[in-house]
């Protein structure tokens, strides 16, 4: 029998655990309709009179229309709601108006009679909780549970809500699913810049390359498949679903799945591995064609390049992932219902094995600056990056008729953070355009905040030699 | 109003149908609210909000004037010349003068041009850094006006004039900013003498089908909830949710709360921060802010989220039931200066899953179209600011004269801050909407205007519902009001 079930629930609930309990969390956890959760409060208070005699405090809702309030000689004060008649010529006599006012009240069983005695007209009184003993002043436990209520009803769909508890119905109320949302957002950034879509197809190629050698069979000379197999053996499992899912590329259906690509690159630490694997972050958009064709070929070119010592250990290498690795991965750390606006600067990955092509390398270092303070707040710890990177710089020459001219051109250089050796001044942001103007100023800036950045994450990586390479 | 399923048992649901038991085959009614355009008029709105890549702070504020005087000046100069074309005073035809400056003693004409109020009590930078080198901290006052000692000055593109007069002009409600025709004489000391003054009055109305059926459609407004998420949080924010979402109350409440078919949050959801560290001010917590190293990026210990949880949670829950606004307002998580952008849905995470069904962020102020109902809402900061400028604190009179002023904000940017618009001031009206809202205001206020064509506005201040737990329904078709009050333990908020 219903009853029984609802009784007993309700036993537990208060009498043994000595908890609150509104109408609202009884219909949630009893999946019923609000007004019979009310019936059900009542209906216990009254037999639990018997049985647990003081056990069981009741607090009720009134509801209606208050009396006027009454000043001390007991004249009825007249609440002002109506200004008076504006005094101006143009505006009519304002008619005072009868405001409808309705009130909800909340008082505890002791003080329900003289509540009821303060309102002209009532309309409704209810059992609004239950609870072991009377409630504090400010209604604390109640705060709880409605907290647990919005918790169940943040699982459901607002139309199964309504019908089953009795919650007023919205026809265009419609919960999107998470990753959805995600995508949804990310659709228009993608359109507004096809230079931004660039980088951002990048790191999603960068990604896959390191985890495909151990689910496909891929032209990838074997020596990068063996030594990333080797590193990605203990997450082989979870790589292999990623990666294969990752290569459908379907966004809306796997959102988690892109973030769990970029563990494939680096040695992230636990923790932000574990997050990965749980969040769903919001995925950009990338073409999956295309994007496998330019990994393919941006791996095996710069697979050459890769130091070999670099293997041993996973290593970072300097931003030259593009933009979206970072952000990739960036995001991979913050929870996945923090929207990450795709315009905002994402943090640097804390290491990539992978060289860029000057293509992505352009956009990343112009985000080193601001970056630093997300890479802060989200990484625990960041390895040193080290590797060769490619960077435009102004080469001087003379020409056929003697001037002094001045080319930029791009060179493959190495460096490492730990070092500090190269200066991060010439590290270029935007596509390369020969002596033009634009371009230097752009360089100053770009140097100039990465300068901060290296120089910060010198300062805040702390490392002095070169066995700090080894540690992690 | 689609009733699911018919109640059983009694015909009349008394007043303790609730306080029985329950019947084994008793189904309760559950409402369905009715489909409804709930849209934003983007003409106005698009104006407020400003593309990220669109901003830029190089230009000056006087275009803002400027462009403030371009268009409200012929409408201004037509409502003049209606009223004192062909009058004649001491036997002299008045006539309209078109530059301020052009005007001669003792000839009578009329001119148009911006007020400005030469106070002494207002803000000014100069004082501020003055003040920095003394030990008093800067005092903030309610008010500016000093009725002694303040000037009134009519400017335009030519110049300024002081306007002097003390019947007329003393007694008017007037700020800066606002755009005004004044008719009278220059003096011998080169002021000018004020004998009728006229402002561009109400701008049409959009004129909108009234249904007269039986079912009623409300708009719920309600500002100030001042979510702090604290365990101590007041609780009647979660019973106006719940009422919202009809689960308070009996089935007559739910069946009136199913009439709701918009819900606009109208600024300050958020509680008021500490208030800021000025330079004299010690920090609050052990570490004295003025010598904490500043930090790049920021101080982790000292953000709270509490709020912004607990008000997701609540927003989220009632999106599942009705369809809801939050428009910023001065204690808010966005810009600060007027008009503020809207508070970004990634603030909200729960919520910002209804962002494209039931959930929607405006910036402050916002115009809306709610099945044809007009409505302009700001999050009470212009009234606010006009307050500080007259004596008395009527403040339905304020937002009278900025509808009559053509103007919703005419304190901008003197004294409100604001974005220095470059191609258009946006808080012209060019049309009065049906209903005119300020949040934040210090209690519930409402009338209904009239103007001179027929134009019919509902005004109303909207209290801080974490001081009285007042919420406002404003029926949209015959534009009346209701107030619905939720309270703790009998205990009153405020005294009347």
């Amino acid at each position: 029998m219903a009853s029984e079930l609802y009784s007993t629930f309700l036993a537990t609930r208060i009498v043994h655990s000595q908890e609150a309990i509104t109408y609202r969390l009884l219909s949630r956890e009893l999946k019923i309709h609000t007004a019979l959760a009310k019936r059900y409060l009542y209906a216990f208070h009254c037999s639990s009179k018997s049985i647990y005699p003081d056990k069981v405090h009741a607090t009720y809702l009134i509801s209606g229309q208050k009396r006027p309030a009454t000043t001390a000689s007991g004249d009825v004060l007249m609440s002002d709601v109506s200004s008076p008649p504006s005094t101006l010529p143009d505006t009519d006599v304002a008619v005072e108006e009868e405001i409808v006012q309705t009130a909800f009240e909340l008082v505890p069983e002791e003080e329900l009679e003289d509540m009821k005695s303060t309102f002209r007209k009532i309309a409704y009184v209810h059992v609004y909780s239950l609870e072991p003993a009377r409630l504090p002043e400010d209604f604390i436990s109640l705060a709880e549970c409605g907290r647990k209520v919005r918790d169940i009803d943040l699982e459901e769909d607002p139309h199964t809500i309504s019908q089953t508890y009795g919650v007023i119905a919205e026809p265009a109320a419609k919960r999107q699913p998470l990753g959805q949302l995600a995508s949804a957002q990310s659709k228009p950034a993608a359109i507004l810049t096809t230079k931004t879509k660039a980088p951002h197809t990048e790191p999603e190629v960068k990604q896959r390359p390191p985890s495909k050698p151990s689910t496909m069979s891929s032209p990838l000379p074997p020596v990068g498949k063996t030594d990333r197999d080797r590193h990605f053996k203990p997450k082989a499992t979870t790589e292999v679903e990623v990666s294969s899912k990752d290569i459908k590329k379907e966004k809306r259906e796997s959102p988690p799945i892109r973030k769990l690509t970029s563990p494939a690159l680096k040695s992230a630490s636990t923790p932000s591995t574990t997050i990965k694997k749980t969040k769903s972050g919001s995925p950009t958009s990338r073409s999956s064609s295309q994007a496998s064709q330019e990994l393919q070929s941006m791996f095996s070119s710069s697979e050459d390049e890769n130091d070999k010592d670099e293997r041993e250990d996973i290593v970072n290498t300097e931003a030259e992932t593009p933009k979206d690795v970072i952000g990739a991965i960036h995001e991979s750390f913050i929870s996945d219902d923090i929207n990450l606006s795709i315009d905002k600067t994402p943090a640097k990955p804390k290491d990539t094995n992978i060289k860029s092509e000057d293509v992505e390398m352009e956009s990343a270092p112009m985000l080193e600056g601001p970056g630093e303070s997300i890479t802060n707040l989200t990484l625990t710890k960041r390895a040193p990056r080290r590797g060769r990177r490619k960077v435009t710089k102004p080469i001087h020459t003379k020409d056929a008729n003697g001037f002094l001219t001045t080319k930029y051109e791009e060179l493959w250089e190495s460096y490492s953070e730990a070092s500090d050796e190269e200066p991060s001044a010439t590290r270029l942001a935007g596509p390369v355009k020969r002596s033009s103007s634009p371009v230097p100023k752009k360089e100053k800036d770009m140097s100039a905040k990465k300068e901060n950045g290296s120089k910060k994450k010198t300062a805040s990586s702390g490392q002095s030699s070169l066995m700090s390479f080894w540690k992690k | 109003m689609n009733i699911m399923s018919p109640v059983a048992s009694s015909s009349a649901l008394d007043s303790d149908y609730l306080l029985s038991a329950p019947k084994d085959d008793e189904t309760f009614p559950t409402f369905e609210r009715r489909v409804s355009s709930r849209g934003l008029v983007s003409k106005y709105n698009d104006e407020f909000v400003l593309k990220n890549t669109d901003k830029s702070y190089e230009q000056q504020y006087a275009s803002l004037y400027f462009l403030r005087l371009t268009v409200l000046k012929p409408r201004v100069a037509k409502v003049a010349a209606d009223a004192w074309n062909g009058m004649s005073i001491l036997s002299q035809q008045v006539k309209a003068v078109d530059r301020v400056l052009d005007v001669r003693q003792g000839e009578f004409c009329w001119i148009v041009g911006t007020i400005y109020i030469e106070m002494s009590l207002k803000p000014n930078i100069l004082d501020e850094i003055t003040k920095e080198f003394w030990t008093t901290a800067p005092i903030s006052k309610d008010k500016f006006v000093d009725p002694e000692r303040d000037a009134i000055m009519l400017e335009d593109e030519s110049g300024r004039v002081n306007l002097v007069g003390s019947t007329t002009i003393k007694s008017e409600l007037l700020v800066t900013g606002c755009v005004v025709a004044v008719l009278g004489s220059e003096t011998t000391s080169g002021d000018f003498d004020v004998v009728d003054i006229r402002y561009p009055e109400l701008a049409p109305q959009l004129p909108r089908e009234v249904s007269s059926g039986h079912d009623r459609k409300y708009v719920a407004l309600v500002s100030g909830l001042e979510v702090s998420g604290d365990v101590h949080e007041s609780y009647e924010t979660t019973m106006l949710f719940e009422y919202l979402m009809g689960e308070l109350g009996g089935s007559d409440d739910s069946k009136h709360a199913s009439e709701i078919i918009h819900v606009i949050v109208a600024g300050n959801s958020f509680p008021n921060r500490d208030g800021p560290l000025s330079r004299d001010e010690d920090s609050q917590d052990d570490n004295s802010s003025q010598t904490k190293k500043k930090k790049y990026g920021y101080d982790s210990k000292s953000y709270n989220s509490k709020p912004t949880e607990a008000l997701d949670s609540l927003l989220a829950d009632l999106s599942t039931s009705v369809s809801v606004d939050i428009m910023p307002g001065e204690q808010d998580p966005t810009n600060y200066s007027y008009p503020q952008q809207p508070i970004s849905p990634a603030l909200v995470p729960r919520t910002r899953r209804f962002v494209q069904s039931t959930f929607r962020s405006v910036s402050n102020p916002c115009w809306w179209d709610i099945e044809g109902l007009r409505i302009l809402g700001t999050g009470g900061q212009p009234i606010n600011d006009i307050f500080r400028y007259i004596e008395g604190d009527d403040r339905l009179q304020m937002m009278e004269y900025t509808l009559r002023w053509q103007h919703c904000a005419p304190t901008a940017p003197d004294t409100l801050w604001s974005y220095p618009f470059r191609d258009c001031d946006p808080f012209i009206l060019n049309e009065t909407p049906h209903l005119f809202f300020a949040g934040s205001q210090p209690e519930f206020k409402t009338k209904i205007l009239e103007g001179d064509d027929g134009q019919r506005v509902r005004l109303v201040t909207l209290p801080k519902f974490s001081e009285t737990g007042q919420v406002v329904l404003v029926d949209v078709d015959t534009l009346a009001c209701e107030v619905v009050t939720f309270a703790l333990h009998g205990a009153r908020r405020r005294d009347s």
